[in-house]
C-alpha cells in the first residue's frame, strides 16, 4: 500500500514539474555566440574606441572609424525579454511600429529577424513616458526606451537624472509640427530691442523651445520672456499641430515660423537609462537596425503603413496619422551619424542642441539646475550598428536655393559683434538650423543684420 | 527464480526512472547555476553540481533507511530478527526520486520567477562554451526562447 502511495506522489511531482516547465510563456533570449567565434569575427557588440569624453556640454564623443576595436564589455549581456519602447505620440513610434509589425513583435518583422522582440506603447503625455522609464522595462507598466522630442527630454532630465538617461538614436526630425504664432505679421522680421518682458504661451515644451529660440535669435533673450498666462494677452504663441479648434479669438494667430523652416531644431530622440544601454547594447544595436528598416519601409509606402498602424488599439485613423506623419521627416543612418557627432556634416549635433535647449529653458525658468558637464549622448550602440556611416558625410544639410524675389524675412538677427568671424559663425548656425531657408547678411540703418528668408 | 513483474510494477519503475532522470538533470542544473554565482569555471560548476546532486539524495536515503533496533556489540556480527530490519523493496529509489524531483520543483518549477536569471546565465555559459544542446535544455527549463545573435553587419 505504501509503495502505491509513493508511486502516486512521484507521478504527481513529475506531472507538476512537466506542466510548470512546459506551459510557461517564453520570452526571446539572444543566445551568445561561442567564445571562439566571437574572437574570430568582429562583433556588433564590440564598441568602437572613443577618444576622451569632451568636457563641454554641447559636444559628444567622436568615434573614429579606423580606431581599433576594444574588447567586448563583459557586462553587455543579451536581453532575455522584449525591449519595451514608449512614445508620447503615434508619429514618433510609427517607424518602429512598422519594423515591429505592430505593438507586439510579429513573425517576419524586421525586429524579429534581428533576433529580438519589442513592445511599443503610445501613451497620452510626456509625463507618462517619464513614469514608464522610471519603472524600467522589467515592469509590465514600465519601459526601457523612450522616444521623445529632444526639448521634452531636456525638460525631463532634471527629474530623471538619477536614471542617467542618454540619447542613443535619432528617430526623426520635427518638420512643421511646432508653429510659432505672433500677434502681428513679421514680428521677428526686424531685430528686437528688448523693452521689457514679452508673454509667450506654448502648448508643450517643443513649441516653447521653438518660441524661445526664435525670440533669442531675434534679440529677445529667454530671461526677458514670461511663459504662460492668458493666451489673449500673449504676444507670441507656440502651438503644436494638429491645431486646436477652440483657440481664443484674441490669441496670436499670425504664423511667424515653424519647424518646417527650422527643420533641424527639434529632433525626435530615443533615450534609455545608461545602465540599460551598457548592459544590453546588443539588443539596442538590433533594435536600431530594425528601426532603420522600418523607417525606410514607412516612408516608401506611407498609406499602407498608416492603414496598418491605424488597426492598433487607440491609434488615430489613417487620415489623421497620414497628416501627423507629414510633420516629421525621416532620417537615414548617415544623418544620424552626423547628428550624433560621429561624422562631419552641417546638421546641428544633438549635443549642441541639448545644450541650447537647456540654456533656453533654464534662462526662461523652466529648469533650475546647470546643464550636465557633458551632453548625455551614448554613441557606442549607433557606432556598432552602423559602422559604415562613421566619418562619412551625412546626407542631410542645408538645401537652400537662392532666395525668391518675393521672399519674406522670417527672422532677423542683429550681428552683435562686428568681426566677420562671429557673423560667419551665426550665419552657419542659422543655415544649419534652417536648411531650406536662404540666410543672408544685410545692412539695415547702419546695422549689420543676418536675415533668414522664407524658402523659395 | 524471481517473480515476474506485474504491469503496475513496470509502470512504477518507469515513472520512478523518468522522475530520477528528470529530477537529477534539473537538480544538477540548479546547483551548477548556484555555483556559477561564485565562479564561471565550467569544471568547478560541473563537479560541485554533480557532487551535490549525488550527495543530497544519498544523505536523505541514509537518514530514511530503517536502522537496526539494537546496535551490535563490537566484534560481533548482527543477527537475529530484531537486527535484520530490511527496507521496503524500491524504497531507496523512491527516496532518491522524491528528493530530486523536490529540488527540481522548488528551483525550476515553482521558484522559476526568482531563479530564471540564474538559469539563463547558466544557459549562456553553456552556449559560450559551445554546448548548444545543453544550453537549449537549460534555456527551456529557464523559460526563455533562445534565438541566435543577429548576424554581424546586417542592416
Amino acid at each position: 500500500m505504501r509503495g502505491k502511495i509513493v508511486f502516486v506522489v512521484i507521478a504527481a511531482m513529475l506531472l507538476v514539474l512537466v506542466w510548470l516547465v512546459g506551459t510557461r510563456s517564453r520570452d526571446a533570449h539572444v543566445m551568445p555566440a561561442p567564445r571562439g567565434e566571437e574572437a574570430a569575427a568582429p562583433s556588433a557588440s564590440q564598441p568602437v574606441a572613443t577618444p576622451e569624453a569632451p568636457a563641454e556640454a554641447g559636444s559628444v564623443a567622436v568615434v573614429e572609424k579606423d580606431a581599433a576595436p576594444v574588447a567586448t564589455d563583459a557586462h553587455a549581456t543579451a536581453l532575455d525579454r522584449a525591449v519595451r519602447v514608449v512614445a508620447p505620440s503615434w508619429e514618433l513610434a510609427a517607424a518602429l511600429l512598422v519594423a515591429n509589425g505592430g505593438r507586439m513583435t510579429a513573425d517576419g518583422s524586421a525586429v524579429r529577424s534581428g533576433g529580438i522582440e519589442a513592445t511599443v506603447d503610445v501613451v497620452a503625455a510626456e509625463r507618462d513616458v517619464e513614469a514608464r522609464l522610471a519603472r524600467g522595462g522589467a515592469d509590465a507598466d514600465g519601459a526601457d526606451v523612450g522616444v521623445v522630442p529632444l526639448p521634452d527630454f531636456v525638460a525631463s532630465y532634471e527629474r530623471l537624472r538619477a536614471l542617467e538617461p542618454q540619447v542613443f538614436h535619432v528617430a526623426g526630425w520635427s518638420h512643421g509640427r511646432e508653429v510659432l504664432l505672433g500677434a502681428r505679421d513679421g514680428m521677428l522680421a526686424k531685430p528686437i530691442t528688448p523693452a521689457g518682458d514679452v508673454a509667450v504661451v506654448a502648448a508643450d515644451t517643443s513649441s516653447e523651445v521653438l518660441a524661445l529660440f526664435a525670440l533669442d535669435a531675434a534679440g529677445q533673450p529667454p530671461t526677458k520672456v514670461r511663459l504662460g498666462g492668458d493666451p489673449q494677452s500673449a504676444a507670441y504663441a507656440g502651438v503644436v499641430r494638429p491645431l486646436s479648434g477652440d483657440r481664443p479669438a484674441g490669441a496670436p494667430s499670425k504664423v511667424l515660423l515653424s519647424t518646417g523652416e527650422a527643420s533641424q531644431l527639434i529632433p525626435f530622440v530615443a533615450v534609455a537609462p545608461r545602465g540599460f544601454i551598457e548592459a544590453h547594447r546588443d539588443a539596442l544595436v538590433s533594435l536600431m537596425r530594425a528601426w532603420s528598416r522600418g523607417s525606410t519601409g514607412l516612408f516608401e509606402d506611407v498609406p499602407s503603413a498608416a492603414r496598418r498602424i491605424a488597426t492598433e488599439p487607440g491609434a488615430p485613423d489613417p487620415a489623421a496619422l497620414l497628416e501627423r506623419l507629414g510633420w516629421t521627416s525621416p532620417v537615414l543612418p548617415g544623418d544620424v551619424a552626423t547628428a550624433m557627432g560621429l561624422s562631419p556634416g552641417p546638421t546641428p549635433g544633438i549635443g549642441a542642441l541639448f545644450a541650447l535647449d537647456w540654456r533656453l529653458l533654464r534662462d526662461a525658468g523652466v529648469l533650475t539646475s546647470p546643464a550636465p558637464s557633458t551632453a548625455p549622448v551614448a554613441t557606442e550602440p549607433f557606432a556598432a550598428a552602423f559602422p559604415e556611416t562613421l566619418g562619412g558625410e551625412g546626407a542631410r544639410g542645408n538645401t537652400q536655393r537662392p532666395a525668391a524675389p518675393d521672399a519674406r524675412v522670417l527672422l532677423a538677427r542683429r550681428a552683435d559683434k562686428p568681426d566677420a568671424q562671429s557673423t560667419n559663425d551665426d550665419v552657419t548656425w542659422l543655415s544649419d538650423v534652417f536648411p531650406p531657408c536662404p540666410v543672408r547678411v544685410a545692412t539695415r540703418a547702419g546695422t549689420t543684420v543676418i536675415e533668414v528668408l522664407s524658402p523659395p | 527464480m524471481a517473480a515476474r513483474a506485474t504491469g503496475f510494477q513496470i509502470a512504477q519503475r518507469a515513472v520512478k526512472g523518468v522522475g530520477i532522470a528528470a529530477g537529477a538533470l534539473c537538480t544538477f542544473v540548479a546547483f551548477s547555476s548556484v555555483v556559477g554565482l561564485a565562479t564561471g569555471n565550467g569544471w568547478a560548476r560541473g563537479i560541485v553540481g554533480l557532487i551535490l546532486t549525488l550527495a543530497l539524495p544519498a544523505v536523505v536515503v541514509d537518514r530514511t533507511l530503517p536502522k537496526p533496533e539494537h546496535p551490535p556489540k563490537a566484534g560481533r556480527r548482527p543477527e537475529g530478527p530484531h537486527n535484520a530490519v530490511k527496507p521496503r523493496p524500491g524504497m531507496v529509489g523512491d527516496a532518491i526520486a522524491i528528493v530530486l524531483l523536490g529540488v527540481a520543483l522548488v528551483f525550476v518549477g515553482f521558484g522559476q520567477p526568482l531563479t530564471r536569471p540564474l538559469l539563463v546565465h547558466e544557459g549562456d555559459r553553456y552556449a559560450e562554451d559551445g554546448h548548444d544542446v545543453l544550453a537549449h535544455v537549460v534555456y527551456f527549463l529557464a523559460g526563455v526562447r533562445p534565438v541566435d545573435a543577429p548576424p554581424k553587419g546586417d542592416h
